[in-house]
């Protein structure tokens, strides 16, 4: 096996040591640093996030995997060209006031960022205040509102109505997520999109930015 | 009263549930995931500070759907009224691993989300190992006394609500005394925290597990994945 498949195979495996060893290899046999990514990582990470959709791997082995990947990648950014590098829209993305639940806001901000966004976390407990300085500030194109607990996600819509009241509404897409929100929920609430799943974020963002171009 | 005693044992197995995997899968598969699993059971057994409060309240009369304790505080919702009704006894408790675990999750995840994940996952485990440890603790004791106890309930469970159920047992024990408050959502800190009651009696209905209450339990990863302690056997159907 050639060290692309290699590395592949140690990415979706999740071998951190192996795949910036292949990553070494690949490139001294003259592989092309911008393919590796684009052509290689990227579509691994995506074969990675569909076997979590389909159920086949758990939590813990897509951030192996996405481990895996950091360090193939910090192999081949010094021989990238600049706009290999560039990243994709702005997001933010924040949990809700009230709630302190982080990890599902956190894997959807690993995902989001292995898919080239380039991601601001606000963190947990987060006052819808806080939202709309960030938004007015970055001016990101999607802001990702997270909630765990029926009793924060009632929170979800106030966020909503003071970035209409600040006059961003337009200029943003906001999509929610966490255990309790369901597609109803945030066709309710008037949210642009949801998703059940961490590993289903990326498809959605692509799917709305393509939408509004 | 405090107990702060406690000896929690976590393995591997129990961090990776607690993650929603299928530690079997991982294993056959020889995933590296096993190995960070082994690593936050080293890490995070350092930083656990569990503590328990409680407090045991005679129960002076059952009307009007509600629970009334010694003391004039009460207790009521669908499930306390389900449940609790026949109870002598009710014991509150609050216990909690400590806030360290969680500063270092929080350290942790943006550097290494993989570690960071499992880091949380065996504080989700070792809460859990503290709650049922505790509640074999308040078994053993009131059988000692010739008396049986409930399933624990806590709030949150299908008939108890968080924003209901909260407050009437913060109202009750002090879990100030373990550091534990709750937020304006009625969320504990630290996160890994359990609050719950039991009653005791002579003619207490003691069937049921916390499966029964739970809204989630017909789409919970962590049951699928045999996560649950109390009665596994149930967790595997």
């Amino acid at each position: 096996m050639g060290a692309i498949e290699d590395l592949h195979e140690a990415v979706v495996d999740g071998r951190a040591k192996v795949a910036a060893a292949k990553t070494h290899e690949a490139l001294e046999a003259g592989a092309d640093p911008d393919s590796l990514l684009n052509d290689v990582l990227m579509g691994v990470m995506a074969e990675v996030g569909a076997l979590f959709q389909a159920r086949e791997i758990f939590v813990p082995e897509m951030l192996v995997s996405a481990r895996a990947m950091d360090a193939s990648l910090a192999v081949l950014k010094p021989y990238l060209v600049q706009d290999a590098t560039a990243q994709k829209a702005k997001i933010v993305v924040g949990t809700v006031k009230g709630d302190l639940h982080d990890i599902g806001k956190n894997l959807v901000i690993m995902m989001l960022r292995g898919a080239g966004y380039d991601v601001t976390d606000l963190g947990v407990d987060v006052l819808p205040e806080r939202f709309v300085e960030v938004v007015r500030e970055l001016q990101p194109r999607v802001l990702a509102l997270s909630a765990l607990l029926t009793t924060t996600m009632v929170n979800i819509k106030p966020v909503i109505n003071a970035i209409t009241d600040a006059g961003l509404r337009e200029q943003i897409f906001i999509i929610v997520g966490g255990a309790p929100v369901t597609q109803a929920y945030a066709d309710e609430i008037g949210a642009d999109g949801y998703r059940a799943q961490a590993a289903r974020v990326v498809e959605l963002v692509d799917g709305l930015l393509a939408q509004a171009s | 009263m405090i107990w702060r005693d406690w000896n929690l044992q976590v393995d591997v197995d129990q961090v990776l549930r607690a993650q929603d995997a299928d530690p079997a899968a991982l294993r056959r598969r020889r995933s590296p995931a096993v190995d960070v699993a082994e690593e936050a059971v080293e890490r995070g057994a350092r930083l656990l500070e569990p503590a328990a409060a409680f407090v045991t309240a005679q129960v002076e009369a059952f009307r009007h759907g509600q629970l009334w304790l010694d003391g004039g505080a009460r207790l009521s919702g669908p499930l306390i009224t389900r449940r609790l009704f026949s109870s002598q006894y009710l014991v509150a408790a609050v216990c909690t691993i400590g806030p360290r675990l969680e500063a270092e999750v929080t350290a942790c995840v943006d550097s290494d989300a993989a570690l960071g994940v499992a880091l949380d996952g065996f504080g989700s485990a070792a809460i859990q190992v503290l709650g049922t440890a505790l509640q074999a603790k308040i078994r053993a004791d009131s059988e000692a006394q010739g008396l049986s106890a409930t399933a624990p309930l806590s709030p949150g469970y299908e008939g108890w609500s968080v924003l209901h159920g909260q407050p009437q047992l913060f109202g009750l024990v002090d879990a100030a005394a373990i550091d534990v408050r709750l937020n304006d959502g009625m969320m504990m800190v630290p996160h890994k925290s359990i609050s719950l009651v039991m009653g005791l009696g002579t003619d207490v209905v003691t069937d049921g597990d916390p499966c029964d209450f739970c809204a989630v339990a017909d789409r919970c990863r962590f049951r699928e994945t045999g996560g649950h302690q109390v009665r596994p056997e149930r967790c595997r159907a």
